[in-house]
């Protein structure tokens, strides 16, 4: 019985299944007068030999504490809003009067050979009282969207 | 739940187990995605972007608006991703040496030894054919012939109609077998 005729877009179907085309007799025939039906069975059959012999890959599973350490590393730092940003503000406002203050009541030159430990007390209390001041605020109450809890991600 | 409702419950409440579903139910089809764009050989890597990948969607998930289905942007992204991972670095199959092969047990001890060899470098002359097709046509041949993924299935992971699939594995075979051809390899 002769084979029934194939066109391509009907090989093209049966070469790459959807789930609904299950039929495929008939194609040889239409395989010897077309070449580029041709190339793609022969293409197929090479694709099919080399990559259908490896396992198809699955992800080993997450370890959940790995994920929740990335998540964590990518939240927002918390953003200088709210009372964070009137305590800073404060501050700034407070340490330059009284710097202002000071400054007017010391003469100047501060530094003497006798008491140069002075000099550098006064030198660092600008960076440390405000590096002190940066880290008190970050308990300090911010508007908007609530930060998640730590473990983003329940254990296995 | 479906996803629109876990996006939206995150993006409300920043609920944990609502990401941690999403992520559940997502990252198989993420590392797939990924690793059909990177090849065989780079399970690590792909595994490490997988974690990319969650990583930026967090990040980003507030500006989601729903207006496209949550997997296909997440699949979109992991694409993204992995195309951008892939053209930072230079191609490198990465195989463990013979010494090392020779120890590994086969499911057919029986079979020639001389034909395995045959069949390995084939395998190696394929997938080099296959890294120098444009990454979707590469992805999508890896999802359907390695991944064992039906067009439907990669219709959705790549969101794209089941034609528009059907039409860049047409379009992939052929340009593959070009490559192939010049290799020696489906000349027939």
């Amino acid at each position: 019985m002769p084979e029934p005729l194939v066109d391509c877009s009907r090989f093209r179907d049966w070469l790459s299944p959807d789930g609904q085309n299950t039929g495929g007799a008939g194609w040889t025939s239409h395989l010897d007068t077309c070449a580029d039906c041709r190339a793609q069975w022969l293409t197929h059959e090479v694709l099919s030999a080399s990559l259908g012999r490896l396992d198809a890959p699955s992800p080993s599973p997450v370890p959940s504490d790995v994920l929740n350490r990335r998540l964590e590393a990518a939240l927002p730092r918390r953003p200088l809003t709210g009372w964070r940003r009137a305590a800073l503000l404060g501050y700034a406002g407070g340490s330059g009067a009284a710097l202002t203050r000071l400054m007017r009541d010391v003469p100047v030159p501060v530094v003497t050979l006798a008491s140069p430990w002075d000099a550098v007390a006064i030198l660092a209390a600008v960076p440390v009282t405000l590096m002190v001041a940066l880290v008190a605020s970050r308990w300090l109450p911010v508007r908007g969207r609530v930060a998640p809890p730590p473990h983003l991600l329940p254990g296995p | 739940m479906d996803d629109a409702d876990l996006v939206r419950t995150f993006q409300r409440t920043g609920d944990a187990s609502s990401f941690a579903a999403l992520v559940r139910r997502h990252e198989r089809t993420v590392f797939r995605v990924v690793l059909s764009v990177l090849g065989p050989g780079q399970h690590a890597a792909a595994e490490d972007l997988t974690q990319d990948v969650f990583v930026k969607v967090y990040r980003r998930v507030g500006q989601f608006r729903g207006d496209a289905r949550f997997s296909s942007w997440l699949y979109r992204i992991a694409y993204n991703e992995a195309v951008q991972y892939r053209s930072s670095r230079p191609f490198r199959t990465e195989s463990l040496p013979e010494e090392v092969m020779a120890l590994v047990p086969t499911e057919r001890p029986q079979d020639d030894p001389f034909r395995a060899a045959t069949d390995e470098r084939r395998a190696a002359l394929v997938e080099e054919c296959l890294s120098r097709l444009p990454d979707l046509y590469r992805s999508v041949l890896h999802l359907h012939y390695w991944m064992g993924m039906t067009v439907a299935e990669i219709s959705d992971a790549m969101s794209a109609p089941p034609g528009t699939i059907k039409s860049y594995l047409h379009r992939a075979r052929a340009r593959l077998h070009v490559l192939l051809r010049e290799k020696g390899i489906a000349d027939a």
